[in-house]
């Protein structure tokens, strides 16, 4: 009898999966950040054409991180992506400070959409070890985020070279993933 | 809002744009990547004004937008400032300013992380520039042209510019019958420039041309379906590890990168063990749409790894997704963007890792999971519900949780890929 519960506690129980949609201007670093999650390496990326898909696991959950190419022409496709997503990953360049507010449009556009309304939203502030970096704080207000109504949302710096902020920020989406 | 006006404008912008890039695209300079003379480069850095490959373009945007700002010739907007920074330096006027001081003997580097050294020294700490070196035909304040700031200088204004390379545009693409398939929406209308651009050339022009005929017959029919491919032999390095790009009619340069040990230092590499040499063409005649979707199985000495693929699976030449049919983009749900050679002719995606699909991406694994899904056979013919892409995302994701041995017998339907030997360690293909 001890051995059969033994045998039926011992299986690993199914992780929970969470769908992440990783989207952002281009070169904002969001392939280095999910090569970075998913391999702890920071491997020679090219432009994302396309998507790349990755499991990651993190505190017992599975979070399957798609990170979708941000070419301008090509954001026109991140909509056939949200469907169950639970959390948005949204990165951003820190130190382009002159398409922050292409980031703000794009980030703002999407969290309109009736399919991500439920989503979470991380904003990763990427880049933060090159110059002029923009600080959370500027970020957060350049992008609009205080305005924000009924939408769970958290800022972390990161420097995905670095690894830096980038399990801060999974720590985040697992704690309110997690509550649900 | 934008009023419809106003999109039509922008719209028309943009072709100008586009046109004003392809053509000068054709200048022989701009025919190769100014970093690395890969063939045909189809991304630019605007600030410094020139023409690369898409893998120098990747090592570009490591060095931060106050040095380099990347854009897609194809998959970008540009603006009017932007098209202006590079008509007023191009290929020919840089390498005579960033590589006044290079070697006469000097070998340009071919692996990744040479390439990457090179690049830094090149425009990073411009270890070659001399701003006097522009010979005195082109004018002195030209010289200028700093990384940081973008040139506002040119002999015309923009708007003349643009209108006077307007009749181009017209020609430039009616040449490849783009522009009858109308774009019903903004979303179509991205790849057409794509496809307008001339190929690199190659032996198989015939083959390029007949597929992109049958491709624009098939979107306008469709009402304007395009998918696209993105520079496919543009990021084609004139040699060396990156074999994925080297073009087929090279038959010799696919057999030697077989021979070459491939530098295991990019995301692109990883896919080095199915060394699969692929081509413009070849790619073409994947974006059809579904009554032409082709299955181009050549046959090719070094295709190991996706048998089930039939030999399409040219790394960053395709959409995740891309193609539609009267203005649908893509599949009913998200998930149909996970699959490889979709009956419908959706690609998935090229680049590295997707799912998996890189033999080497899940490397300390061993094997990769969900290949089966991705295998997928063209006469596999019927639509995939979101219940079985769930499924197939389960399977996935159980997977990824790392038992080495759960997946894919070797052999199993998608055929002979067989598990890396233990030994592989991602480390030694990656570097920080």
């Amino acid at each position: 009898m001890g051995n059969y519960f033994t045998m039926i506690f011992s299986r690993p129980f199914p992780k929970k999966q969470i769908k992440l949609l990783m989207v952002g201007l281009d070169a904002a670093g969001k392939t280095t950040v999910l090569f970075k999650l998913k391999l702890g390496e920071v491997v020679t990326t090219i432009p994302t054409i396309g998507f790349n898909v990755e499991t990651v696991e993190y505190k017992n959950i599975s979070f399957a991180v798609w990170d979708v190419g941000g070419q301008s022409k090509i954001r026109g496709l991140w909509k056939y992506y949200y469907q169950y997503t639970e959390g948005l990953i949204f990165v951003v360049d820190s130190s382009d400070h002159d398409r922050i507010e292409t980031a703000a449009e794009e980030l703002n556009a999407m969290l309109a959409e009736d399919e991500m309304r439920d989503a979470v939203l991380l904003v990763l502030a990427n880049k933060q070890d090159l110059p002029k970096a923009m600080p959370v704080h500027e970020l957060t207000d350049r992008l609009g985020l205080h305005a924000l109504r009924g939408r769970q949302w958290f800022v972390q710096a990161t420097c995905a070279v670095q690894g830096s902020g980038l399990y801060e920020g999974l720590d985040w989406l697992s704690d309110q993933l997690s509550r649900r | 809002m934008t009023t419809r006006s106003e999109r039509e404008k922008a719209q028309k912008l943009n072709e100008q744009h586009q046109a004003i890039l392809s053509k000068m695209l054709r200048e022989d300079d701009n025919k190769y990547c100014a970093d690395c003379e890969a063939k045909g480069p189809r991304w630019a850095s605007w600030n410094l004004g020139v023409f690369i490959c898409i893998r120098c373009a990747g090592i570009h945007r490591n060095l931060g937008v106050h040095i380099s700002r990347v854009k897609s010739v194809n998959l970008d907007q540009w603006t009017p400032e932007q098209i202006l920074s590079v008509q007023s330096m191009g290929n020919t006027k840089a390498r005579q300013l960033y590589e006044a001081h290079l070697p006469e003997n000097f070998r340009r580097p071919q692996t990744d992380q040479a390439v990457e050294f090179f690049i830094r020294d090149k425009y990073e700490r411009k270890k070659y520039y001399d701003k006097n070196a522009v010979n005195g035909a082109i004018k002195r304040e030209d010289n200028q042209t700093d990384s940081r700031i973008s040139p506002k200088k040119s002999a015309e204004p923009a708007i003349d510019l643009l209108g006077l390379d307007a009749p181009t545009a017209s020609s430039a693409s009616s040449g490849t019958g783009t522009s009858s398939a109308a774009p019903i929406s903004d979303d179509l209308d991205i790849f057409g420039p794509m496809v307008s651009n001339p190929l690199p050339s190659n032996t198989n022009t015939n083959q390029v041309s007949s597929s992109k005929a049958a491709g624009s017959a098939q979107a306008s029919s469709a009402g304007g379906a395009v998918a696209g491919a993105t520079g496919t032999g543009s990021a084609a390095p004139p040699q060396g590890d990156l074999d994925l790009f080297s073009e087929t009619s090279g038959s010799s340069k696919a057999e030697d990168s077989a021979k070459k040990p491939l530098s295991k230092d990019s995301i692109l590499s990883l896919y080095g063990s199915s060394t699969v040499p692929q081509q413009p063409a070849q790619a073409t005649a994947m974006f059809m749409g579904p009554s032409q979707m082709q299955f181009p199985a050549q046959p090719q000495g070094n295709f190991q790894a996706f048998p089930g693929m039939g030999g399409a699976m040219p790394p960053t030449t395709m959409m995740g997704a891309v193609m539609g049919q009267g203005g649908a983009m893509m599949g009913q749900n998200t998930g149909m963007m996970v699959g490889m050679t979709m009956p419908n002719g959706f690609m998935g995606n090229a680049q590295p890792g997707v799912m998996g699909l890189a033999p080497g991406m899940m490397g300390p694994q061993g094997m990769v999971p969900p290949q089966n899904m991705y295998a997928m056979q063209p006469g596999q013919q019927g639509q995939w519900n979101m219940a079985q892409i769930n499924q197939q995302m389960s399977g996935m994701n159980m997977n990824g949780s790392g038992a080495p041995m759960a997946f894919g017998p070797p052999g199993a339907p998608m055929g002979g890929w067989v598990a890396p030997p233990s030994g592989q360690t991602l480390s030694t293909q990656l570097w920080k």
